[in-house]
């Protein structure tokens, strides 16, 4: 066997070798939420419907039609590009369902506007643990928008309102703030947040403030601050 | 059966999508961790993968291709995690797995090869390792590969070829890498 031979062997070896299985909370933390989340209806669905031979030309055209009908109106809709939430002059109320989200990003960076959740996002989903601390997660569009927040098991208490952490991530922005280590890696200092916590009948509201140094670029620039509404059902 | 499963799934069958996953999401994971060496990385890249997965498989054509698109959503994930991780992390690389978690009793030599490894594996992009592990650890083709990663056959070509030169140069001996060592210390 060749040098080379040995050491490719080597690598495959080593790139075999590790963890084969996701823990099992894990895995039920992942498959448990999904019955409750919604899909996205495919066109190429309803496309296949149309076209079956009963129903042939004529419905297709049909459907054609109101697809282009639809985007049409999407593309003219205020605040609604593509699935995305746009920044919007002025914030509105959530038009989904009990997990919503609203957000000003004001100061530096390239993400400054206002954001609110699209009820059509992929993932739009509130997870309470039973520690009493809350997740929220949110993807949409593409490019993709990844929001992951944090609130901690202790910050309905009153000595508890740093504890949030929140990840943004849209193209080509970027920040996170995690000043009471949520999540760890945030430095003390680094950042300021405060949440508070507004118990409902049916859902509880997360109202969040932050300032914390836009990492668009990779590294720590100018004070981004956020104001961040986030509504979970109970 | 698995392809009606993934029908009935489509069709917004929530238990047919957790049996599929149930039997995928080991493999997802093994895959996401080794591209991106953090399991909580690794975690949420494949929780992302599954999710976005139950919303868009009304779209998916071929059901027979359940894999392969699954291969290709949660190794998106991977990049995005990937890129969060960087901005996060100055350039902090978790070993994974750690040496008292390895099997066997592995000697000095060994664990030598695998710091080097780690280190030139942290040191690829993550299209490259995305490559390496579908190739050597999933065992694809280079052409299913590139269909997966969404590049031409002939770029998954050269991304494993250089990825595969770093490895390579990481476990050749001390003293061929001495010259350039010493060149970094000046």
């Amino acid at each position: 066997m060749s040098g080379q031979e040995r050491m490719d062997d080597a690598v495959r070896a080593w790139i075999r070798s590790g963890p084969e299985s996701a823990s099992a909370e894990f895995v039920e933390r992942t498959l448990q939420p999904i019955p409750r989340m919604r899909q996205r209806r495919s066109w190429r669905i309803t496309l296949e419907r149309f076209t079956q031979p009963v129903v042939a030309f004529g419905g297709a055209m049909a459907l054609v039609v109101v697809l282009v009908a639809g985007l049409g109106f999407l593309a003219l809709r205020p605040g609604s590009v593509g699935g995305l939430p746009n920044p919007t002059a002025s914030p509105g109320p959530s038009a989904g369902g009990l997990t919503s989200f609203e957000m000003t990003i004001s100061g530096a960076g390239p993400a400054t506007g206002t954001y609110r959740s699209d009820p059509a996002a992929s993932v739009n989903r509130c997870t309470h643990a039973a520690d009493g601390s809350w997740r929220y997660i949110y993807v949409s569009g593409q490019p993709p928008i990844n929001l992951d927040l944090l609130i901690g098991s202790g910050a309905a208490a009153s000595d508890g309102s740093s504890q949030v952490a929140l990840e943004l991530e849209y193209d080509p922005g970027y920040f996170r703030f995690d000043p009471s280590d949520l999540r760890g890696g945030d430095p003390p200092g680094r950042s300021t947040a405060s949440v508070t916590v507004a118990a409902g009948p049916t859902s509880t509201t997360f109202t969040i403030t932050a300032v914390t140094p836009d990492r668009s670029d990779g590294t720590d620039r100018d004070p981004v601050h956020v104001d961040m509404t986030v509504t979970c059902p109970n | 059966m698995d392809e009606e499963l993934v029908r009935r799934a489509a069709r917004g069958d929530a238990e047919a999508f957790d049996a599929l996953a149930r039997d995928r999401i080991d493999r997802l994971f093994s895959i996401a961790i080794r591209i991106l060496r953090d399991h909580h990385d690794a975690e949420d890249a494949v929780q992302q993968a599954l999710w976005t997965a139950w919303s868009d498989l009304p779209g998916l054509r071929d059901p027979a291709r359940l894999d392969a698109w699954l291969y290709r959503l949660v190794v998106r994930a991977s990049y995005r995690a990937a890129g969060r991780s960087r901005r996060r992390r100055a350039s902090v690389v978790r070993i994974v797995p750690d040496h008292d978690e390895l099997p066997g009793v592995l000697d000095a030599d060994q664990v030598t090869d695998r710091d080097a490894l780690e280190r030139a594996f942290a040191a690829l992009s993550t299209e490259q390792r995305a490559v390496v592990v579908l190739h050597h650890y999933v065992g694809l083709g280079l052409d299913e590969i590139a269909s997966i990663v969404g590049v031409p056959a002939g770029t998954a070509r050269s991304r494993l070829h250089y990825a595969l030169q770093k490895l390579r140069a990481a476990l050749e001996p001390v003293e061929t890498a001495t010259p350039a060592v010493a060149e970094s210390g000046r």
